[in-house]
């Protein structure tokens, strides 16, 4: 292929205006391939707008989001593509979560199956509920805050509400955590009512977070929170040698409790959640 | 037009027993006004009252004409707001363009296309389209300050409000800020907060001197100047009624203070003027930093 | 926007890390010619722009596989006339065929010609169009019988029956 040669620009021009006769115009093809200086004298004879045009759309296509897995099931789901974003940033949104939920949970119920029958029945069956009653608030607490939102300032500088945001991802969370414990609670031993058990005391525990959060940050809030009812949880089942005392009828009525008044709670005091940064 | 300054007056803070803020007041107008001071100055706690993300335990701001403490008038404001904090945190998977596209769905930008090319054309403000498609944790941190003005800069604001922005910046990156900045500044409002006198003498036609969470002091660069007029000298060695002396690479000694007779007075930079104001506390702050 | 002087084969590896000016130059060099050569086998502009954008979003993708080097048009082409072929699959369409050729090929056109097919040239352009257009798209751009056969929106037989007929006559024009 010869190097020296070049197109001469009226063939280019007829070229570039589709009037080159077929033979000649594959000839050019491949001298084209070949030629950095034609490629560069045929470049200014195609309009510029229709090149740009299609830059345009070019980075258009490069800047769609490459949802990761999380956000591709949201968005299956009919989540708005914005949302989905804000959730994908969350981290207790993760995969990575998400794995070591499913692993923490399975293994609980794993292990209440093997035990069943023995006198580790209980204590075993009172693990898992706790864990599962325990897991939203403990990714609710990862959702939101200093600790854990690095763009936390920049955050609450932007008007977007910041009790909005966390609503929408402490929904998420919460969702996500109720149907990893459903599928974790497939393992357990009796498929009764058991399985249950600790729906009503996640969403409990959940809101009274949140309520709780409208005073203190998000991660303080989820511990109060969680290591109080825990405590409360384990001496119930010391005090009446029912390890599920916790999950009982006077257990799920006092979810319900928890769960209305902290409703109550965050419808009024949502603009708490604003401005406040640890000093 | 909603009127484009910043108004501070007699606010005060404390976080338990240290009192960041105590009966500040100043007015910034339109165009760039810088702060200095030394560290604990109270410099970030206010400018974090100017971006709405603190409240002062007492006193008022007005904002671009609005009144943070109302919530309705801090919405509008963080709207037209931009904020780059001093230490900026970033998601640590996220590539620029994602980091900044976040701020921009936070900043109620709904509309992907649109949005997008917001965000490609405030990473072409601060030259990263280059990299923009590059993990934030693969990038220098002169370039992740760069992410963090960026974002600052969405949605063309009314205010931007900068923490210490060149901290970190090497000589060239900072002349380049500076461009960036003083453009945006037409006609709108920028607080910075600096360590660097250079940076203020380039950019800021207004200075805020503060110490001990007040202003101590507040004018023109010239102004902050003419403060150490007839009180800088050069001399063998630190003189008597100097305040502040140290030697210059030359070998003499530049004092500044109260000069004696006969002194060889030099001609004042800003810098004398900011020492001479703040005192031994900021020069030894300066050293340590 | 700054003008990058690297070759093609440093701005595709440069792309490969994720530097979207270096696309943008690539786009600049390369689009232009490809924009035109697709048009030559497809007469819809619409769908003409569509492969420039997917070639280029391609070619974004895919940088980090490219192995050969000093040949990044040709693999540029490559990709462009393969996506123009799938999307031709999924809505067939007539080839546009707008030039008639029955002009006279001068001694320059000799030149021409011959410089890039040495003496196919001439035999070529008496080929008639069908025949030529087979040959182009079996021999210089390289397609399967398949790929050809959606490129021109005949059967995959009547690409074999050209393609055999052009061999004919081209073997009898140089004899």
């Amino acid at each position: 292929m010869s190097t020296t040669w070049h197109a001469d620009p009226s063939v280019l021009a007829l070229y570039a205006a589709e009037d080159l006769d077929d033979v000649r115009a594959s000839s050019l093809e491949a001298h084209l391939l070949a030629c950095n200086h034609c490629r560069r004298a045929l470049a200014p004879m195609v309009p510029t707008p229709r090149l740009d045009a299609m830059w345009s759309e070019i980075s258009t296509a490069l800047d769609a989001p490459h949802p990761g897995l999380v956000e591709q099931v949201l968005l299956r789901f009919g989540v708005r593509e914005h949302v989905a974003r804000l959730l994908a940033a969350t981290p207790s949104l993760r995969l990575s979560w998400f794995l070591a939920e499913a692993f923490a949970l399975g293994s609980a119920a794993l292990a209440a199956h093997h035990s069943s029958g023995t006198r580790a029945a209980g204590a075993s069956l009172f693990l898992f509920l706790v864990l599962a009653a325990l897991a939203p608030v403990a990714g609710v607490a990862a959702a939101f805050g200093p600790g854990v939102d690095p763009a936390y300032e920049i955050g609450i500088a932007s008007p977007m509400r910041s009790d909005r945001l966390l609503f929408i991802r402490a929904t998420a969370v919460l969702i996500a955590s109720i149907l990893i414990g459903g599928v974790a609670a497939l393992a357990l031993p009796d498929l009764d009512r058991t399985v249950a058990l600790w729906l009503l005391p996640a969403l409990g525990l959940t809101l009274t977070t949140l309520a709780v959060a409208t005073w203190l940050q998000p991660i303080a809030a989820a511990c109060t929170v969680g290591l109080g009812w825990l405590l409360l949880a384990a001496a119930a089942s010391v005090a009446t040698t029912d390890p599920l005392a916790a999950f009982q009828a006077l257990g799920q009525v006092l979810s319900m409790v928890a769960l209305l008044t902290s409703v109550s709670v965050l419808a009024h005091r949502r603009s708490a959640y604003e401005g406040r940064i640890p000093s | 037009m909603s009127v484009s300054t910043v108004e501070i007056t007699d606010v005060h803070k404390r976080y338990g027993s240290t009192t960041a803020l105590s009966g500040l007041s100043f007015d910034a107008p339109a165009g760039i006004t810088g702060l200095l001071g030394p560290n604990g100055a109270g410099k970030t706690t206010l400018l974090r009252m100017a971006a709405t993300v603190l409240a002062p335990d007492t006193g008022q701001l007005r904002l671009l004409g609005w009144d943070p403490s109302v919530s309705d008038e801090r919405l509008a404001i963080r709207r037209r707001l931009g904020y780059m904090p001093q230490e900026p945190g970033f998601h640590r998977s996220f590539t620029a363009f994602e980091f900044v596209d976040y701020i921009a769905i936070l900043k109620e930008m709904t509309e992907r296309r649109s949005r997008h090319e917001e965000v490609r054309r405030v990473l072409a403000l601060v030259s990263l389209e280059s990299v923009m498609d590059r993990k934030i944790k693969t990038l220098s941190g002169g370039m992740r300050r760069r992410v963090a003005l960026a974002q600052a800069l969405l949605g063309d604001p009314d205010l931007l409000v900068l923490d210490e922005p060149t901290a970190g910046l090497d000589p060239e990156q900072r002349l380049r800020f500076r461009e960036i900045v003083s453009e945006r500044a037409a006609d709108r409002t920028v607080l910075l907060s600096t360590h660097q006198t250079e940076d203020v003498a380039a950019l800021c036609p207004r200075v805020i001197v503060m110490l001990d969470g007040a202003a101590m002091f507040e004018g023109t660069p010239k102004d902050l100047t003419d403060v150490a007029t007839g009180r800088v000298w050069l001399a063998a060695e630190r003189s008597p009624g100097a305040r502040l002396s140290w030697r210059t690479p030359d070998g003499a000694h530049r004092n500044i203070g109260d000069a004696p007779d006969g002194a060889d007075l030099v001609a004042p930079t800003l810098e004398d003027g900011y020492l001479l104001l703040v005192g031994e506390r900021a020069f030894a702050e300066d050293e340590a930093a | 926007m700054t003008v990058r002087a690297e070759g093609d084969d440093a701005l595709l590896a440069a792309v490969a890390t994720g530097d979207r000016e270096a696309l943008a130059e690539l786009y600049r060099r390369h689009a232009p010619w490809l924009v035109l050569r697709l048009s030559r086998r497809c007469s819809d502009p619409g769908m003409v722009e569509e492969v420039v954008q997917d070639t280029f979003v391609a070619v974004w993708k895919g940088a980090a596989r490219y192995r050969a080097s000093g040949e990044v048009p040709a693999w540029i082409w490559g990709i462009g006339i393969r996506r123009l072929i799938s999307r031709l699959r999924q809505r067939p369409m007539a080839l546009a065929w707008a030039h008639t050729d029955d002009t006279m090929v001068s001694a320059e056109d000799e030149v021409l010609i011959g410089v890039e097919h040495g003496d196919l040239g001439p035999a070529l352009s008496r080929l008639s169009p069908e025949l030529r257009a087979v040959v182009r798209a079996t021999v210089l751009d390289g397609l399967t019988t398949k790929e050809a056969a959606t490129l021109l929106g005949i059967p995959q037989g009547t690409v074999k029956t050209r393609a055999a007929r052009a061999r004919r006559e081209l073997r009898e024009a140089l004899a």
